[in-house]
């Protein structure tokens, strides 16, 4: 009777302490690709290329040649080469 | 100063992505499109200078000068309106303007024509990459517009006559004077020669006509004589200034009829408590009555209600003046004074409250020590 006693006190502690080990296996922890996928899929965030987008205007006139080239027609006085005299 | 080039009219610096004005994009002042390297695909719609509407760009920032830099006269132009309109008569007026918009407008001032760019009277361009210039330089901004009389006075270009002592000794540019106060905002002042003297001579001299002040004759004469009656030297003045399009090319033009060097002492005809000279240096100034027949007969009817030979601050100040080295080098000296038979016979009417009737009379010799 001593050992039948003994032995059920043996396997509740062992269901028990499996119990506890096995709940905390299982305990969801987010870890960095979730929160990136969570992020990513948010929908308050505009989709973006891949690829910084390129500003022609800082391209073209940072560039000395290609200024060249395409200035190179003589600009038109507008303020009068008939002009005589002190303005 | 030589012309920039096309491309360096419009080529961007480094420096200028460094500056908070760099951090935007282009298109967020300029509009066209960015997304493209075709010219003309580009350039469509393009805004060239947004300051044109200050309140949208500057003045996100800059609040406070874009509200009363409106009414300055660097960008309003009242000072001109004010002597053309007072020369006419308001049916005239449509007329005048389409003329201003023609040959004058250019000089109109936006910020970007002293803090980005050079204005458009001397081809435009940018100063320094598009970098913004706190200081505006003084020859590629303000004498770029105030050149053939102001700029050549001060910097001595006027063959024969030195520059002004403030900057040959002193190096002073414009704004020395000239600040950026005084610039953004005119006070609700319609001419340059209205309201406060701003700048003034005793800003800096402060001790000239105080009790202190050893020099005998600016007791006798400080509220009698503008400083530059006695300071300045021989300046510019010009004759008849008429504007036109051109036949061939369509493009506006002016011509002069004359220039040439002058120095005259005249009455004060803006006398006011911040001006009570009772005569000040006078220059012509190239209007006629027939300037804009181009834009419609007469359109100067009053022509006779403002004179021609005009208030001036010649920019050539020196300590000593021929006419002040002694009493009798303008005391009785009719040579330096503006008479009637130094004005053209069309003109006497409408500088009659210019023209010095009586030359102050000379100054009795003084006995010295040594005559006694």
């Amino acid at each position: 009777m001593r050992q039948l006693l003994t032995s059920l006190i043996l396997c509740l502690s062992i269901l028990l302490l499996g119990a506890c080990t096995a709940k905390s296996t299982i305990t969801p922890t987010p870890d960095e690709t979730e929160i990136a996928v969570s992020q990513a899929t948010s929908p308050s965030v505009v989709p973006v290329s891949m690829e910084p987008e390129v500003d022609n205007c800082v391209v073209c006139h940072t560039d000395k040649q290609m200024l060249i080239d395409n200035t190179a027609i003589v600009e038109e006085d507008a303020h009068g080469a008939e002009s005589e005299g002190v303005g | 100063m030589a012309p920039l080039e096309p491309w360096e009219k419009v080529i961007i610096g480094n420096e200028f992505f460094t500056d908070v004005h760099g951090t935007t994009t282009c298109a967020a002042c300029h509009a066209g499109d960015s997304s493209t390297l075709d010219k003309e695909a580009a350039h469509a719609d393009m805004i060239a200078a947004p300051d044109a509407d200050p309140q949208r760009t500057c003045g996100n920032c800059h609040s406070e000068i874009v509200a009363t830099s409106a009414d300055s006269l660097h960008v309003s132009q009242a000072g001109y309106f004010q002597v053309l309109y007072s020369r006419s008569i308001p049916e005239n007026h449509v007329a005048l303007d389409e003329m201003f918009g023609n040959h004058c407008q250019s000089c109109h001032t936006t910020c970007g024509d002293c803090h980005i760019a050079q204005p458009d009277s001397v081809g435009g361009g940018l100063l320094d990459g598009h970098t913004y210039v706190k200081t505006p330089p003084m020859t590629r901004t303000c004498t770029a517009c105030h050149g053939s009389r102001v700029g050549n006075e001060y910097m001595g270009k006027n063959e024969g006559y030195p520059g002004d002592v403030h900057f040959r000794q002193g190096r002073m540019n414009c704004v020395a004077c000239h600040d950026g106060a005084s610039m953004h905002n005119s006070e609700g002042n319609n001419h340059r020669y209205e309201g406060e003297q701003s700048p003034t001579c005793e800003s800096c001299h402060v001790q000239v006509g105080r009790a202190a002040d050893t020099i005998v004759q600016h007791q006798i004469h400080q509220d009698t004589l503008s400083c530059q009656v006695c300071h300045s030297i021989t300046y510019t003045s010009c004759d008849s200034c008429h504007v036109a399009i051109s036949e061939t090319t369509g493009n506006p033009f002016f011509k002069t009829s004359a220039t040439y060097s002058t120095f005259f002492i005249g009455r004060n005809t803006r006398q006011s408590v911040n001006r009570p000279y009772e005569y000040v240096p006078v220059r012509h100034i190239p209007v006629d009555p027939d300037n804009f027949d181009y834009y419609g007969e007469n359109l100067l009817p009053n022509f006779n209600l403002l004179p021609n030979w005009a208030y001036a601050t010649p920019h050539n100040i020196q300590r000593i003046t021929p006419q002040n080295e002694t009493c009798n080098a303008c005391h009785g000296n009719a040579e330096i004074f503006l008479t009637a038979d130094k004005v053209k016979p069309e003109e006497l009417e409408a500088n009659l409250d210019v023209i010095v009737e009586n030359v102050p009379a000379l100054i009795p010799e003084q006995p010295t020590e040594g005559n006694n």
